[in-house]
């Protein structure tokens, strides 16, 4: 019988798209509906909020807050594709310039003598009753400047990220200015829209800012209940400042009276979860799942697109034996990184788009722009590899320690093959995987392995070299230390002219293209798939840094269109 | 003459042929038994000869071949790296005979350590350790595990141990019973009056005496074991991958591409439920005719 009533649903969900399709045709978009609950597994769906407080300086932390805790500036999602603009806002922590729009702030103006950027803050905008918290009142250029200096002070702050800030201070009520010792490409990213940008109330340094309970922000959503390793709830906030013009009317926003993230470790569990409608959108998804789900759940809607993130095994080039490049350059020429485009991944992959991503026009070069010795990394040549080891005094190979987070599938299965590859030219992995909280610890900390497995977000083409091969960062589990390219990406960051920048950034990307500190392998694409009731919304992740609040708040369910397809 | 053991002094007589006739009761009175340990010793050949009767490497990677059906070149067919699935059947099962006698060993050594001191010493010796025991089994086995392995994390030598440790203590109850049994016969008295030593006593005519009962324990700790095993794997926390374990394989291709694939779940799972039922089957028709009670008995 389940059999039976569920071939029947799938049928009525067929014709009823038939039918939405026809009159969506017809009259655009439609009238956005008030109401419902959105149910998401988000592109980070099998891990819970690593943190409730910027201060902890959480490259997660927007993607679980952004729904309440604002910034500065943010996407301008006007300009989407879904609206007839250019942008498709998947990128993880990139904005092109002539996409970003002032969030909390108004205007902007630069002044120079001293250099600093003058921010006008929106008036009205207020934040909600919490009780024990705070009374509802509204947002000035205090809750800024505190939540800037909080940031600052942390002793978990990413060195050198401020450093090209004065001060910042508090003009009057609505204004606030951020003077600068010196000019950085990437200020309005630093603090404006980046990952540590986040507005909160001056009453967070009276309560417990780590305690999800005390969250409260000027977001169109607020964080209502939380589960962890289950779920994370936000409700509607009635008092939100923004508006979205949907045709020739300003509609308040958000529309959905709540948001539930979805957390679900396991992969088949998030494809069984949208198939039956218990999730409404899933936004990462393997191709290997793509033509079983199309089968088995043909109304579902689609987007595909280039992964925001280099894969990559990252070696200690602070340890022996990956201080000797040859070894590194070894280990890059005896992994078949073609073969593992074509067949591991069915050629849903690009071979080359880590560090720089094609999307990043200006700072992307193709491979085949690369010079030999470049492109010799990315060719399949395991006698040479073998040449170069036992040039390197390893005519045996060796053994190694590798740790990788259980928590993805995809490395779960990539890396046993990265380790068959290697093992045909004798180097032996030792596999260790870890649950993702300490994982990750172990490259903050500077403890892990000798060999590290991770993705890593692409950011912008500045932070994509900056975070990960510059020393000391965080972001650098190879260790990769050299003086000399440290002072080349500070120079970048005082240059005002972008072209020069994007000269200079695709040399130093072929530099450490060169220098192998990573086994680079290919970038897949992934895929989101949604429901059909599911509105106003085309495939779009991001609207600043890893934060998905804007587009979530402009998105209404169709309530009939969902009980007509037996949902 | 009669081939009936003879106990002199606790001491048990073997006959000559006494193996031979228990092989004959096994095959003729137990047939499921004989099918157990046909199996078992199958297992057992496989996983020692691995090396030799795999036709391909343990992790020998083909990604060209991936995901290909059972065929000629390719028996159980290919995962998802294209790797033979026949071959880490195979391979998975040497991890599973080091792993199952591994741990089993450490059990059993554990549960008659034990089990013998316990219940020979008794008083007041016996009632704090069996408190002790008492205590541990009340927790579930699987709790016990995820809790240790995440601490001490997944691998080979962890699991081994912390599934020797977990099964040794539990079992050590079995041990104890028989060893209360045998101490109250009458050849232990008389080796006491004869100023035999403790440790002598306990292994010179306690240990003989409670040996069937700890063989069987054994062979059954060798199934759960095995079990156990995969219930790790299937979680994430048994030996990492590479290595084809039964479990690991049913968690990881076998159920991300159930659909694509499902020869990527029935190989192992099949095997897995084959072996445990047969060394479950083997156990039980060891102890029928290793009981004394059930003897003359089909």
């Amino acid at each position: 019988m389940t059999f039976v009533r569920r071939c029947t649903q799938m049928l009525g969900a067929v014709l009823a798209v038939a039918l939405a399709c026809g009159t969506a045709g017809a009259q655009g978009p439609g009238k956005p509906q008030y109401g419902g609950t959105l149910e998401v597994g988000t592109v980070y769906v099998t891990l819970s909020a690593l943190s409730w407080d910027p201060q902890d300086w959480n490259w997660k932390l927007n993607h679980d807050t952004g729904m309440y805790y604002e910034q500065l500036f943010a996407a301008d999602l006007d300009k989407s594709v879904r609206k007839g603009g250019k942008h498709r806002f998947y990128a993880d922590a990139w904005l092109p310039s002539d996409a970003i729009r002032g969030e909390l702030v108004e205007r902007w103006e630069w002044k120079e003598s001293p250099l600093s950027v003058v921010l006008h803050l929106r008036k009205g905008v207020r934040f909600p009753d919490k009780p024990g918290v705070m009374k509802s009142r509204e947002l000035t250029a205090d809750d800024v400047v505190f939540s800037y200096e909080r940031l600052d002070k942390s002793p978990k702050k990413i060195p050198t990220y401020f450093d090209h800030v004065a001060r910042v201070e508090a003009r009057d009520t609505h204004t606030v200015v951020f003077t600068f010792k010196e000019f950085n490409a990437e200020w309005d990213y630093r603090f404006g829209w980046g990952y540590y940008s986040a507005i909160v109330p001056k009453e967070m340094g009276t309560v417990d800012p780590k305690d999800w309970k005390n969250a409260v922000g000027t977001g169109p959503f607020q964080l209502v209940d939380y589960v962890q390793g289950n779920s994370q709830t936000y409700a509607r906030n009635p008092i939100y400042w923004d508006t979205e013009k949907i045709g020739a009317t300003a509609q308040k926003l958000p529309y959905l009276d709540r948001l539930v993230y979805r957390t679900i470790k396991d992969e088949a569990t998030q494809h069984t979860a949208l198939r039956t409608g218990k999730l409404d959108i899933l936004e990462s998804i393997r191709w290997t799942a793509v033509d079983s789900l199309k089968k088995s759940a043909p109304p579902l809607k689609w987007s595909r697109w280039l992964g925001m993130s280099g894969t990559f095994l990252a070696m200690r080039v602070d340890q022996k034996p990956f201080g000797d490049i040859r070894v590194r350059r070894a280990l890059n020429m005896a992994v078949n990184k073609a073969e593992i485009v074509s067949a591991y991944y069915g050629g849903n992959a690009e071979l080359f788009a880590y560090p720089m991503h094609p999307d990043y026009h200006g700072y992307y070069e193709p491979l085949e722009k690369m010079p030999a010795s470049v492109k010799e990394l990315f060719t399949y040549d395991p006698g040479k590899a073998k040449k170069l080891l036992a040039e390197a005094g390893y005519p045996n190979g060796f053994s190694f320690k590798v740790q990788v987070c259980s928590c993805s599938p995809d490395h779960m299965d990539l890396l046993p093959l990265v380790a068959g590859y290697l093992e045909k030219v004798g180097v032996k992995l030792e596999i260790q995987p870890m649950e993702y909280g300490a994982f990750l610890s172990a490259m903050t900390t500077k403890t892990n392995a000798p060999g590290y497995f991770m993705n890593n977000g692409h950011t912008n083409p500045t932070t994509s070299i900056r975070k990960s091969f510059v020393s000391g960062q965080t972001w650098n589990p190879s260790q990769y230390a050299d003086p000399a390219f440290d002072r080349k990406m500070q120079e970048i960051y005082l240059t005002r002219d972008e072209p020069k920048r994007q000269q200079m950034i695709r040399e130093m990307t072929i530099e450490i293209l060169d220098k192998a500190p990573y086994v680079w392998l290919p970038t897949p694409y992934i895929f989101t798939a949604w429901w059909p009731w599911v509105q106003n919304y085309n495939g779009e992740l991001r609207a600043g840094a890893v934060r998905p609040g804007p587009i979530y708040a402009r998105i209404w369910i169709d309530q009939d269109l969902k009980k007509k397809m037996g949902f | 003459m009669s081939t009936v053991a003879l106990e002199v002094a606790g001491t048990p007589v073997r006959p000559r042929g006494a193996v031979a006739g228990f092989v004959i009761r096994l095959v003729r009175d137990k047939p499921l038994g004989t099918f157990g340990a046909v199996v078992f010793l199958l297992f057992l050949a496989s996983g020692a000869l691995a090396g030799v009767l795999a036709p391909y490497g343990m992790n020998e990677i083909s990604p060209i071949n991936r995901m290909k059906p059972p065929s000629l070149a390719f028996p159980f067919g290919t995962d998802n790296l294209g790797r033979d699935m026949l071959s880490r059947i195979l391979y998975g099962a040497r991890l599973s005979v080091i792993i199952g006698f591994c741990a089993a060993g450490l059990a059993t050594v554990l549960s008659v350590a034990i089990g013998v001191v316990s219940g020979y010493l008794g008083g007041r010796v016996d009632m704090t350790m069996q408190r002790f025991v008492d205590a541990w089994m009340t927790f579930p086995d699987l709790v016990i595990l995820i809790a240790v392995v995440s601490v001490v994390g997944p691998g080979m030598v962890q699991v081994t141990v912390v599934l020797g440790l977990l099964y040794g203590i539990a079992g050590s109850r079995i041990v104890r019973g028989a060893v209360v049994s045998v101490r109250e016969n009458l050849y232990v008295d008389a080796a006491q009056s004869l100023g035999a030593g403790t440790p002598r006593i306990l292994w010179r005519h306690i240990l003989p005496n409670v040996l069937p009962p700890v063989i069987v324990l054994f062979t059954t700790r060798v199934g759960v074991v095995i079990l156990a095993e995969a219930g790790l794997s299937f979680l994430g926390l048994g030996v990492p991958p590479p290595a084809p374990t039964w479990g690991g394989m049913l968690s990881g291709s076998g159920r991300a591409y159930m659909y694509q694939g499902p020869w990527l779940a029935l190989a192992p799972g099949l095997c897995l439920t084959l072996v445990v039922y047969a060394v479950n089957m083997f156990g039980d028709a060891l102890r029928d005719l290793l009981d004394p009670r059930m003897r003359g008995t089909r």
